[in-house]
């Protein structure tokens, strides 16, 4: 084959991929529907957070639909993967707004995207319900940022503040990731430790990616915490906890929301046992409200719902209520409104303060027979 | 006679012809999204300029730009938030960052033997830089990001809207087209190419390897801090997430894709693998695998890329069409 | 706890997970010694076997569950298969091409066996069922646990099977001798397409042994090979890329250096402090450790 022919083979193949991205059928909406864009990684290394928001958002979008839609019509939810990344997220979150003409957008369930993203919608003037748990994302002056999980700050001192007061603990020692969530949430539980003159015993981190912690744990046992809270990805949290009993580790485990997950129970393999947690939804709330959707979600999808799902199922109805409210879907009447709504989703109850950080109070819960219990909050 | 004008044309020229048809670009769209992809595409053009210089001329393998490019987005985006120095400041200081950089990994790169070597030194490099914009959060602020990088001004003028944006992206790769094109068809870019084809027999005619070796690293790293400092700016966020393993190897694919060794394919690699992924979103999950498969495809039958293609197609047709009854080919 | 035994303790895991990086570093220098290519996308193998084995270990409609031995064989058979399958697809055709298309190359068939991952077997990964004992046992004041002394153990079984099958049989005679000199060979009748899939097969099969026995320590996800796999590539070029004792050095040494500079030093800081070391290393033996002085350029 000459070197010509081969030139015009690969521009063959070049053409044909191109003429493939256009047979593709475009998803054309109907008439009359109204667009919510959700972003989110839904391919490479974080897809699994896409795809517990998407099932989550699409739940919510089916009830409401079934009961007649908003203002009388349909919503539609179009779904748009930003792996993660924030130059993608930006690319995706402009394509939503100017292309896909969306009302409101909701994710990225990571905070980088979402803090790339946020100058974007302050010119577009389009409402972001966030899933990713920063604090700084509500410390923007951005009207049009709403918070839709509790933040790091929020969740890991109600951890610590529980861990102190209501455990009696004083050495605690914390193992988590070197990412966004790892560190901000070791910080908030160092910070509040220091208004009761404590510190941390230990305070080891992982490289996102990295399985083996024998060393950290080594570390942390020399030290002899009572409580170790762990923070990070779910896998990771639970791999942690089963390496750390094999080395003899016998501290109380804590974690946030995520850590009492059947992913990261099923990596502990047993490990998980009493271990306490503070979260915004825990998937056995006897809250009704709570359990039909577990159900709902469950015969859908056949798992549990996590936090993330949570939060793609709160933050379609919450768009909903909002544009009731309004009676408009105009962004700015449903920016206005979700300002002033108070909602009691399965995360808890949101209500938006003036920076856009919706939910405020943490649920506690512990793993008891392998399966998380609830505790009342009325104890707390 | 023919021949060395179309080489001088795609050596050269092209480039400019490439960055003029973008430029007139925003008469025709109109929308965000296509600015968005379009500043993307340009900062991804310096990068694979960067690139392409180190391991395209001088043939040294570079896995971590993803580094230099952190180096360069950090330097502005801490000099832009915490002194309040302007763009134009920091886009120098960026370079410059880099380019030390550059140096301090180019010094060691010399002493290791080959390919899988480099990669592993570069590789690390980058790795280096990652924990380090992790931990030292008092100058970083850790894996929380920066946020908050201002918008380069010019008196009273605001680089807010993305078409200025658009402009002064493209601004800056026409300038660094410029000098790049100047460097490789100088001396200099003689030497690189000269030592990418045998270290022995450039020796032999007075070249210094580690001179040139090392000054190959400190250009490349340089673009590459640029490239940063318009990130950081444009982007107005940065976060040690973004400048990961998988970012370096983009860069590598867009000089696999555009064309080792060629400016104008650094851009033409640079505006493709910004604008493909886009188009494979129609795909749904499915846009990954297709952009792998694409990838794969690309880098066996595309014969040094796509500006070799279009070279290639453009010459057999030109002969088809001036021969049409060419004896048959074996 | 002494501070003796927590060094000891820290060197102990460090050799069993450094165990592991040395077999999948003896995977890149085999295949580099033999067919000078570098599979970028030996991870993924790495993660294809490991889901293999735990698919049938389990069983499912088709296939009833099946005792361990069987799935770890199904996964190093599945393993072996792939990595010919990225041989022959990609790093054979790109090879003559040049050292960055065979780069690009395997990062999109990673890429494409990351996301094919995802979709057959889910996002959120298995859990592999415990097949060594896992709690732990005292030796004399230094806390051990069976499981990874299982992972150590076969690591070394399977790298000595590879020192006698290369070192005893015909076929591994003819490997080395294909990998010293190409062309000396073929005049022998050595045919270097033989011995250049055979080389890649029993590669993967150490890469793909390798998953399947970290596999019940760790979680089973479609991206549990990127980390290993540049972690073996390392560790190989660490001991002198191509070399294969030195592929075994590398691994254990990279293994240990993160565990104590994590351990005694800055579990923050651990990788940078690792990266430190390698380039250094480099700076005085840029061959690597074994690798020989004035050898083939890598």
């Amino acid at each position: 084959m000459s070197k010509q022919w081969k030139g015009l083979l690969g521009l063959g193949i070049v053409a044909a991929l191109l003429v493939a991205v256009a047979l593709v059928p475009a998803l054309t909406m109907a008439a009359g529907e109204i667009k919510i864009g959700a972003v989110a990684a839904r391919t490479g290394d974080n897809a699994a957070l896409g795809e517990w928001q998407a099932n989550g958002a699409k739940l919510a979008v089916e009830e409401i639909n079934a009961k007649g839609g908003v203002l009388g019509k349909k919503l539609s939810l179009v779904l748009e993967d930003s792996q993660g990344v924030p130059a993608q997220a930006v690319a995706v979150l402009n394509k939503l707004i100017y292309r896909e003409n969306v009302v409101a957008v909701i994710g990225d369930c990571q905070s980088s995207p979402v803090l790339a993203m946020l100058p974007v919608i302050k010119t577009a003037k389009i409402p972001l319900l966030a899933h990713g748990t920063n604090p700084n994302i509500t410390k923007q002056d951005n009207p049009w940022v709403f918070q839709t999980r509790a933040n790091d700050n929020v969740k890991f001192e109600a951890l610590a503040r529980f861990l102190t007061e209501k455990m009696h603990y004083k050495k605690i020692a914390v193992l988590h990731d070197a990412a966004d969530y790892g560190m901000g949430g070791a910080n908030a539980v160092k910070t509040y430790l220091r208004t009761k003159n404590l510190e941390v015993v230990a305070d080891e981190q992982w490289t996102p990616g990295d399985k083996d912690f024998s060393s950290q744990l080594l570390k942390i046992k020399k030290a002899e915490p009572e409580a170790l809270i762990l923070i990070g990805p779910m896998v990771d949290m639970g791999l942690a906890m089963k390496q750390a009993r094999q080395m003899d580790i016998k501290a109380q485990f804590a974690g946030g929301a995520g850590i009492e997950s059947d992913t990261t129970l099923g990596a502990a393999g047993g490990a998980g046992e009493g271990l306490i947690f503070a979260a915004g939804f825990i998937s056995s709330n006897p809250d009704p409200k709570v359990q039909s959707f577990v159900k709902k979600f469950e015969q859908k999808y056949g798992y549990k719902p996590n936090d993330f799902a949570a939060t793609g199922y709160d933050s379609i109805y919450l768009l909903a209520k909002a544009m009731e409210k309004a009676k408009s879907t105009n962004p700015d009447a449903v920016a206005k409104a979700l300002k002033s709504l108070k909602y009691e989703g399965v995360e808890g109850t949101f209500q938006f303060n003036s920076e856009g950080q919706g939910l405020h109070e943490m649920f506690y819960g512990k793993i008891v027979n392998g399966a998380p219990v609830f505790f009342d909050p009325s104890q707390k | 006679m023919k021949s060395r004008n179309l080489n001088r044309f795609i050596t050269e020229y092209l480039s400019y012809l490439l960055l003029a048809v973008i430029m007139v670009l925003p008469l025709a769209i109109h929308s965000p999204y296509y600015f968005h992809i379009m500043i993307l595409s340009g900062i991804y053009s310096i990068l694979a300029i960067g690139l392409n210089i180190i391991t395209g001329y001088c043939g040294q393998i570079n896995l971590g730009m993803a580094g230099f490019y952190a180096v360069g987005a950090y330097t502005s985006a801490i000099l832009a938030t915490r002194l309040g120095l302007s763009f134009w400041l920091t886009l120098p200081a960026s370079a410059l960052t880099a380019a030390i950089a550059g140096f301090v990994i180019g010094v060691p790169a010399l002493k290791v033997k080959g390919g899988v070597y480099l990669v592993l030194v570069t590789v690390s490099f980058a790795g280096i830089v990652r924990v380090i914009l992790n931990q030292w959060v008092s100058l970083t602020k850790g894996p929380m990001g920066i946020v908050g990088i201002p918008a380069p001004q010019v008196g009273k003028f605001t680089f807010f809207e993305r078409v200025h944006w658009f402009y002064l992206v493209y601004a800056v790769v026409l300038l660094v087209t410029f000098l790049a094109s100047r460097l490789v068809n100088s001396r200099i870019g003689r030497s690189f190419v000269a030592l990418r084809e045998s270290e022995v027999s450039a020796q032999s005619i007075g070249i210094n390897p580690a001179f040139y070796k090392v000054l190959a690293f400190v250009y490349s790293a340089a673009l590459a801090g640029v490239a940063g400092s318009l990130y950081a700016h444009y982007m107005t966020t940065v976060s040690p997430d973004v400048f990961d393993f998988n970012l370096s190897v983009l860069a590598l694919m867009m000089i696999v894709v555009g064309g080792i060794g060629s400016i104008p394919g650094s851009i033409l690699g640079g505006v493709a693998l910004a604008i493909v992924p886009e188009w494979l979103r129609a795909f749904g999950s499915f846009q990954t695998i297709v952009y792998a498969l694409g990838v794969i495809l690309a880098v066996i039958f595309l014969p040094t890329g796509l500006l070799t293609l279009g070279v290639n197609a453009t010459q057999f047709l030109a002969s088809r069409l001036s021969r049409p009854r060419a004896e048959g080919r074996a | 706890m002494s501070y003796t035994a927590m060094v000891v303790e820290l060197i102990i895991g460090g050799l069993a997970i450094g165990s592991v990086y040395s077999l999948v570093a003896l995977a890149h220098s085999l295949i580099w010694s033999g067919v000078r290519v570098v599979n970028f996308a030996q991870g993924e193998v790495f993660m294809a076997a490991a889901f293999t084995a735990l698919t049938v270990l389990i069983g499912g409609r088709l296939l009833p569950a099946q005792p361990f031995a069987i799935s770890v064989l199904a996964g190093v058979a599945v393993a072996s298969f792939l990595g010919l399958l990225i041989y022959l697809a990609i790093m054979r055709p790109t090879q003559k091409k040049g050292f960055l298309y065979v780069i690009a190359g395997c990062v999109g068939a990673s890429i494409l066996l990351q996301n094919s991952a995802i979709l057959i077997w889910g996002s959120t990964g298995k859990q592999f069922p415990a097949v060594f004992p896992m709690a732990p046992v005292k030796l004399g004041g230094i806390l051990v646990v069976p499981q990874d002394m299982w992972i150590m153990g076969i690591s070394l079984a399977a790298m000595a099977v590879l020192y006698l099958f290369l070192s005893k049989t015909r076929l591994g005679t003819a490997m080395r001798a294909a990998a010293q000199n190409r062309s000396a060979a073929g005049l022998m009748g050595i045919s270097h397409r033989l011995t250049d899939a055979l080389t890649i097969a029993v590669a993967s099969a150490l890469a793909g042994l390798a998953g399947i026995l970290l596999s019940p320590k760790f979680y089973v996800t479609p991206q549990m090979g990127t980390i290993i796999s540049s972690k073996g590539f390392t560790a190989a070029v660490l001991g002198g890329f191509g070399n294969i004792p030195g592929a075994v050095v590398g691994g254990l040494l990279l293994g240990v250096l993160e565990n104590l500079s994590a351990g005694l030093v800055s579990s923050a800081y651990k990788d940078a402090i690792a990266f430190v070391v390698m380039i250094a290393i480099l700076m005085f033996r840029p061959g690597g450790l074994l690798g020989s002085r004035g050898g083939r350029q890598a």
